[in-house]
């Protein structure tokens, strides 16, 4: 077994002039959830077609599995599983119908395919609905299909482009848990492609953030948000008066305050302390019940990452 | 071979499948064909079939011609048009196999009609000849039938799934399609309107003083080898690198 489910150095990209993919060079452990966040046309989908060979490299190496990407891209397929942008499900077939096929696409033999797909099928919660077809299936059930296609070969990697898109909040929820659950248990390696940055702090073990066409950050998902989130205290209580919040915006150790129906949610400097604010606040006649102190969220620390690229970039010439 | 086989039959699936209306209504569209091509055509023209022995196997011939157009149209530019493409090019079969398997699958619906109608027919002929001889294709139209029907189902097949590959609809595919129908049905009688004279004289003569056998067999080699080359160029054009951008 390999150490490295994908280690790329310097992959590049281009459509023309474009740049989809501007020398990325990353590593995803095998085994592990590792999530690719951008935003839309960042360089997410084209990444993650270069990684499978449906399209080819203008620069860089890669190997995927072990293989190298340039010349064995057919074993890359062979051992992977995909769900992209769209379910790619056959929508005038059933879902057995589906799942065989992908089944006798990977040479699974007839017993193992069925109770394969038994077994994915009822995790999934979608065993009764497997002779239904496609088109009378819900977006979310579809996602699960295409994840139970995914998954069928036991893969050693999963490629996800986006699977909760569109799906409601309960759905994707749903979905990610399902994801979450068969990976961890098949310890399949999951190469997520999403700008649902809650999903991927919940889910993913290491994420990548890509914009466009470059690589800006790697890590965990909290190193990332210590790396560019800037500490956040939330504080609990009764009174907070427009004087009040204006005192403690005007102390130097507070970036910013939003304020809310029950707490104040005030944006620190690095390595602020929070008592003088406490005792401004009480002192302006607030009436102070709990304080919780933590770092921002990924998708505070993404949309910082973004500011500071955007920055970067408008400085460049 | 097996993977051809793989996709062949999920194609073949979804051509009964998208004929909606329940496994009835599928089945009505059938006897349609079975009704126009098997009882009404053979019926109609019992007499010029038995003059005229070589006669429905000429028929039955041209009806891979009518027959190819719908599966080979879907075959990639339907894909493409219900986002399956994609996720099948992301499979571990070959840019080879998932093509073969596009035209076996086309080429089987074809023969499989043309030679069900052609049996229909044989028992149609036999169930109405009231007290005359009972009825068999002549060797000559059991070898259009078999040979020329296949090798002329192949070239529509070949072409049609060349021209699904570059289209970015079923629609555009099928329109494409007729356009290549009609220039197969209609190029040679426009060729022998163009031709001059000098030209067509000695070809007319020849071809009323020619053995018909050897006719048969230059012509069925001249498809064959279109057919080998139209496959040779759609396994070549076929390439999930280029059609993934189209």
């Amino acid at each position: 077994m390999v150490a490295y489910a994908i280690e790329t150095k310097d992959i590049t990209r281009r459509f023309g002039a474009v740049c989809a993919v501007d020398r990325v060079s990353l590593q995803v452990p095998a085994g592990t959830i590792f999530g690719f966040l951008g935003p839309n046309g960042a360089g997410k989908t084209t990444t993650l077609r270069l990684l499978l060979g449906l399209l080819e490299l203008n620069g860089g190496s890669a190997t995927v599995l072990g293989y190298d990407l340039a010349t064995q891209a057919a074993a890359i397929r062979e051992h992977t599983g995909v769900l992209l942008e769209h379910d790619g499900l056959y929508q005038r077939l059933t879902v057995t119908d589906n799942l065989e096929f992908f089944g006798r696409v990977y040479h699974l033999d007839k017993n193992t395919r069925q109770a394969r797909i038994r077994e994915l099928l009822e995790h999934l919660g979608l065993w009764e609905r497997r002779n239904s077809g496609v088109t009378q299936l819900s977006k979310g059930m579809k996602q699960k299909v295409a994840i139970a296609r995914a998954l069928l070969h036991r893969p050693s990697l999963v490629f996800l482009d986006e699977p909760s898109l569109g799906l409601d909040p309960e759905a994707a929820v749903a979905l990610r848990d399902d994801i979450e659950s068969l990976a961890r248990k098949e310890g399949t390696t999951v190469f997520l492609t999403t700008h649902n940055l809650a999903e991927a702090e919940k889910v993913c073990d290491r994420v990548g953030v890509i914009r466009q066409g470059r690589l800006i950050a790697l890590g965990t998902p909290e190193e990332l948000r210590v790396r560019t989130g800037k500490p956040i205290a939330e504080i609990y209580g009764k009174g907070f008066s427009e004087a009040a919040v204006a005192a403690a915006r005007a102390l130097p150790q507070v970036s910013g305050i939003s304020v809310h129906s029950d707490h104040l949610q005030v944006e620190l400097e690095p390595g602020a302390e929070t008592a003088p604010m406490v005792s401004l606040l009480v002192r302006e006649g607030a009436q102070v019940e709990e304080v919780r102190k933590g770092q921002g969220s990924l998708e505070e620390a993404f949309v910082t990452l973004m500011q500071e690229e955007k920055g970067k970039s408008e400085v460049q010439p | 071979m097996n993977d051809i086989w793989t996709i062949a039959v999920k194609e073949l699936k979804e051509f009964w499948m998208a004929r909606g209306g329940g496994a009835r209504g599928r089945l009505t569209s059938f006897l349609v064909l079975f009704f126009v091509f098997g009882l009404y055509w053979p019926l109609s023209q019992r007499q010029a079939w038995i003059d005229a022995p070589f006669l429905p196997g000429l028929m039955f011939m041209i009806l891979p011609l009518l027959l190819a157009g719908g599966t080979a149209a879907d075959a990639f530019a339907g894909e493409r048009e219900r986002h399956t493409l994609e996720t099948l090019l992301a499979t571990r079969l070959s840019d080879r196999d998932i093509f073969l398997g596009k035209v076996l699958a086309t080429l089987a619906y074809c023969q499989g009609m043309t030679w069900g109608c052609a049996l229909i027919a044989l028992i149609a002929m036999n169930a109405s000849k009231g007290a005359g001889p009972f009825y068999m294709y002549s060797g000559s139209a059991l070898v259009l039938m078999v040979v020329g029907s296949t090798l002329l189902g192949l070239l529509m097949t070949a072409i049609g799934v060349i021209v699904s590959l570059k289209a970015a609809s079923v629609r555009e595919a099928a329109q494409w399609f007729s356009i290549a129908t009609l220039a197969v049905i209609l190029g040679p009688v426009i060729l022998s309107q163009v031709l001059p004279a000098s030209i067509k004289a000695p070809i007319s003569q020849a071809l009323l003083s020619a053995d018909y056998t050897l006719v048969g067999t230059v012509a069925g080699a001249v498809v064959l080898a279109l057919d080998i080359v139209l496959l040779a160029v759609g396994i070549a054009r076929f390439q999930r690198t280029r059609l993934i951008l189209e």
